[in-house]
């Protein structure tokens, strides 16, 4: 568990990607042995040390977990410790051990089938054969018990409830996708269902909301959620996440839900991404047979824009691409955007980013290097900060694709 | 029988142990080993469960307040995913803005800033604690893994 928590701090402080500069420096290191004095006193650790100390926590979690037998997926076995060591591998760009991990962390799970992607009773509200680790809110959580459970993920992320509650149905917070990402979905692909077409936006509700059947068995929420509640629009709008089979309409019990944390899908991509890094005909062949399980007419060599970054080979944008698509919504974004060194594009013609946010960055933008919290930068007096983020003056000219 | 309070278990547990007590077994001293506190009934295993069941619901950053996005591991997925392209915080009520549209608060002077660092380090400090309480500081084998090795 501190392996993967310190893995998510070294990404999101690290002063540059590890690709660019691998002594730059990552997070503080808050040992069991610290003291207060070295507290106090407490420089980060740079790339290379924080993976040295990942790696000995996940060295010895794979040793004490070796006969472990879990009781359920909300706790770790050696499975996740593979799956974290494939990550750490994949960040290193050391691909033997990102593809030997990554494919050692497969073993006992399968991949979701379409009507798994898809459940209208359970799409990535519970685990299957697919997820290795998960996290699930319960009843009794304080998050759902206080304030109508509308500080919750399923609040910000499910617009199907019937009870008038939740950010995403309710009280205007949808998180859509990026316009320009789902136009590059082919029609064959069975994930692009999990978004809302933007063809919609050119209907009347009657219309809409008969179209919306093709996504929900609540189109009527839908419609009020994106159109009318929030102000937004319908394209785009997420149906990937749904309430807890036939919670709906139970107050609170429709955001308990388990989210996923790692999938044997992510798994797959860093296996295939390390394959190719080391053999490029390799991966592209299993990176094809991966996309046809989830669009049968699959063609290699369609998905690698380059984000103003194009010395990432063709295939690495590839698998890119993939995982934008399969991971979304479960917190990759950046941890792939800064480890590629990728620049962001959010205007665009016909965009769907929002006014005054709309900039397009050609290197990584500022604000994915997080600055520390004053109350720590200010009694350590060791550390190196990183600088405050540098916000945009205004939106940017739109790119043409 | 004579009890005493485990102040290492206190530590450990919170205020919500301290009605807790284990029996007295050698030493009889104010002071309890690590094997105690491993053999104190279900405190180590609670200790560790709490990782995991600590990861989400819990309000842990304001207890006492109603904040969005306040509710543990998954609100990180969308704090990093709004910072670049592939997700729109849209809407005319959307508490992920910051993280999109509104950055300069990302910096040192703003609660936004202290979110994850209250958030993973906290969790740090409870796998700490948990290494602590095993006797394996320093990846030193853990006090289970030894009684396992020998049953």
């Amino acid at each position: 568990m501190r392996a993967m928590f310190y893995l998510d701090l070294v990404r999101m402080y690290a002063a540059k990607p590890y690709a660019v500069d691998k002594n730059a420096l990552t997070t503080i290191k808050a040992d069991e042995k610290r003291t207060l004095a070295q507290a106090l006193h407490n420089e980060r650790m740079t790339w290379n040390e924080a993976f040295d100390f990942i790696l000995k926590d996940l060295d010895a979690a794979e040793k004490y977990l070796a006969d472990y037998h879990r009781a359920d997926k909300y706790t770790p076995d050696v499975s996740v410790v593979y799956g974290l060591k494939a990550r750490t591998y994949q960040e290193m760009q050391d691909w033997a051990n990102a593809e030997k991990y990554a494919k050692m962390a497969q073993q006992g799970y399968q991949m979701m089938s379409e009507d798994e992607f898809l459940s209208r009773d359970n799409g990535f509200n519970s685990p299957n054969s697919s997820w290795m680790f998960a996290t699930q809110f319960k009843e009794t959580d304080p998050n759902i018990m206080g304030n109508d459970g509308d500080d919750s993920w399923g609040s910000v992320m499910i617009m199907e409830n019937g009870f008038g509650g939740g950010y995403a149905q309710n009280y205007g917070g949808v998180n859509v996708i990026d316009r320009h990402l789902y136009s590059t979905i082919p029609e064959t692909d069975f994930r692009r269902k999990c978004w809302v077409d933007f063809k919609l936006d050119e209907m009347g509700k009657e219309e809409a909301i008969k179209a919306l059947e093709d996504y929900s068995d609540y189109p009527e929420r839908v419609y009020a959620g994106g159109r009318e509640n929030a102000q937004y629009g319908l394209g785009g709008l997420c149906l990937k996440f749904r309430n807890a089979a036939g919670k709906a309409d139970v107050k609170y019990a429709a955001w308990c839900v388990s989210v996923p944390l790692m999938r044997i899908e992510e798994m797959k991509l860093i296996e295939i991404e390390a394959a190719g890094m080391q053999d490029e005909a390799r991966g592209v062949q299993l990176l094809t047979e991966f996309a046809k399980s989830r669009d049968p007419q699959f063609v290699y060599g369609k998905h690698n824009e380059g984000y103003y970054n194009n010395t990432t080979s063709a295939f690495q944008n590839e698998v890119w691409w993939q995982r934008r698509i399969e991971l979304w919504g479960e917190g990759f974004a950046t941890f792939d955007i800064k480890r590629l060194n990728k620049g962001i594009i959010r205007s665009y013609p016909g965009t769907n980013h929002l006014e005054n946010a709309r900039w397009n960055t050609n290197t990584l933008p500022n604000w994915m290097v997080w600055a520390f919290i004053g109350t720590e930068s200010d009694y350590n007096g060791g550390m190196t900060q990183n600088p405050d983020p540098i916000q945009p003056a205004g939106d940017s000219e739109p790119y043409n694709w | 029988m004579k009890k005493i309070l485990s102040s290492l278990l206190v530590s450990a547990m919170g205020a919500a142990m301290l009605t807790g007590c284990i029996e007295e077994t050698v030493p009889q001293n104010e002071y309890v080993t690590k094997q105690q506190v491993l053999d104190a009934p279900g405190a180590f295993k609670n200790m560790v469960a709490n990782l995991t069941s600590n990861l989400t619901g819990q309000r842990n950053y304001q207890p006492n307040s109603n904040n969005v996005w306040d509710y543990g591991y998954p609100t990180f997925f969308l704090t990093r995913d709004v910072e670049g392209q592939d997700i729109v915080p849209a809407g005319s009520n959307n508490w992920y803005s910051t993280w999109y549209s509104n950055v300069k608060y990302m910096s040192a002077g703003y609660a936004v800033t202290q979110l994850p660092w209250t958030y993973y380090y906290s969790w740090i400090s409870d796998c700490n604690k948990v290494l602590e309480n095993a006797s394996a500081i320093d990846y030193a084998e853990p006090e289970a893994a030894k009684h396992r090795e020998r049953a």
